[in-house]
């Protein structure tokens, strides 16, 4: 059903897969109304996009029950600082949008029955968003890249992805750890800080080191391993410290890691034609990363799009968008299908709002 | 239930019974993670949420309830910070 009535629809997004709490909330405005067979594009007014992250200590890593209860202690002072940065009420809702997955299951739960709640005393629907969906959107929507092909690197995922026929198709992924986790591993054997992220702390290092140390290089087709090299090299650096800087270690992960993304990605935009790149996740913060995809794009033809951290970063307005275009299509999620879940691949949800 | 020995009830009263349902409809969506060492009834009477928990052993009934108590508080915060 056609009809040129602007039409607006204004969505909160809860997030909460890992240790961080995000909750945002984004306003789209179709000025002629939504039209039934083409590619919904509205106009982005982003109304609020806060969060909370839990950090264990330096050399330690966040176990999920340790993240449910930050959620669970956090969660409504957040929801409430949201309101009050987008200046509206519950009643200005038209959903509310969750993470079902995927992710650590005490933390999605955790929010899950949050959004369950605040679906019913509201009487707004609810909407169960995939969270590696919700990172692609949120790039899409703050960069414009038109049909680039995404590389979606964080904690938990690894993955090439583009699009076609409404699915989000994983053309290449990490056989076994997320870039991230082996970040974040490596720099709890350095016992660097986890705050702001230890990835982060990892990238400065990375800028000071000099020294190339070679280290296994993974790529199987158009995949990836990660966890021989994080085996190799933190061995290297229990046995080996006095040969080998931390700084060196760290710039020369870097180096290795990002290599072997940079080469899934090219083969990848070869197959299908294309000549952007989208970096989203956490990872894709990482400036050398968005450096060297930049110049592989660059001697393409083509260009990186990247976000910085308010958006790669987890965070609850990339559910409240990729939340309120399905939303925009007509689909929500009845409290009784509101489960969670940890498994949750990219190409199962059927991308209606594109065509 | 002659394999599921170890039986507790949880009665919570709730101001109205539309809170109790709304906090019923919340928890009961997620299922127990180890199906089949217990089973749980959740369910209201008017301004009652009443769950029942059956376990194969203690242990597990004390997972269960541990469990549903956090979700409880949780949804209980929820509905007193926003109803």
């Amino acid at each position: 059903m056609d009809t040129k009535a602007p039409r607006t629809i204004v969505a909160l997004g809860l997030e909460g897969s890992a240790n961080k709490l995000g909750i945002g909330i984004v306003k789209h405005v179709y000025p002629s109304g939504i039209s039934s067979d083409c590619e919904l594009s509205p106009e982005y007014v982003e109304l609020a996009n806060v969060r909370d992250t839990y950090n264990p200590p330096a050399g330690e890593g966040f176990l999920p029950r340790d993240v449910a209860v930050h959620h669970r202690s956090t969660i409504i002072t957040l929801i409430r600082q949201a309101f009050e940065e987008a200046k509206i009420g519950p009643q200005d809702l038209d959903c509310i949008c969750y993470t079902k997955g995927p992710g650590m299951g005490a933390p999605l739960q955790s929010v899950a029955l949050v959004a369950r709640t605040l679906s019913q005393i509201w009487d707004v629907p609810l909407v169960g968003v995939n969270h590696c969906v919700g990172h692609i959107e949120m790039g899409r929507a703050i960069t414009g890249a038109q049909n680039p092909v995404v590389l979606y690197v964080s904690g938990g995922n690894t993955q090439v992805i583009a699009y076609s026929q409404q699915t989000y198709r994983i053309f290449g992924e990490t056989l076994d750890i997320a870039i991230g986790n082996c970040l974040d591993r490596f720099a709890r054997v350095l016992m660097l800080p986890n705050d702001p992220s230890p990835g982060y702390n990892i990238e400065q290092y990375a800028r000071r080191g000099s020294k190339f140390i070679e280290l296994p290089y993974t790529v199987k087709g158009m995949d990836v391993s990660f966890s021989g090299i994080l085996s190799f090299i933190e061995k290297m650096a229990k046995t080996e410290a006095d040969k080998y800087s931390p700084e060196d270690l760290c710039y020369s992960l870097q180096e290795t890691m990002f290599a072997m993304l940079v080469e899934i990605t090219e083969r990848a935009m070869a197959h299908i034609g294309a000549t952007e790149v989208l970096v989203v996740g956490g990872v894709g913060c990482n400036v050398r990363l968005q450096e060297m995809m930049g110049q592989m794009a660059q001697e393409r033809g083509g260009k990186v799009f990247a976000t910085d951290m308010r958006y790669c970063i987890d965070n609850g307005i990339m559910i409240a968008q990729a939340g309120a275009l399905a939303f925009a299509r007509n689909f929500t999620t009845s409290i009784e299908d509101s489960w969670i879940t940890q498994r949750f691949r990219t190409d199962q949800v059927h991308v209606e709002w594109r065509v | 239930m002659a394999e599921l020995p170890h039986t507790i009830t949880l009665s919570i009263p709730f101001a109205d019974a539309r809170l109790a349902n709304i906090a019923k409809e919340s928890l009961v969506v997620d299922r127990e993670l180890s199906e089949g060492k217990v089973s749980r009834t959740i369910a209201t009477q008017d301004s009652l949420l009443v769950a029942t928990f059956s376990a194969e052993t203690l242990r597990i009934l004390r997972v269960s309830v541990n469990g549903f108590m956090e979700s409880l508080i949780l949804v209980s915060k929820t509905l007193e910070a926003f109803a």
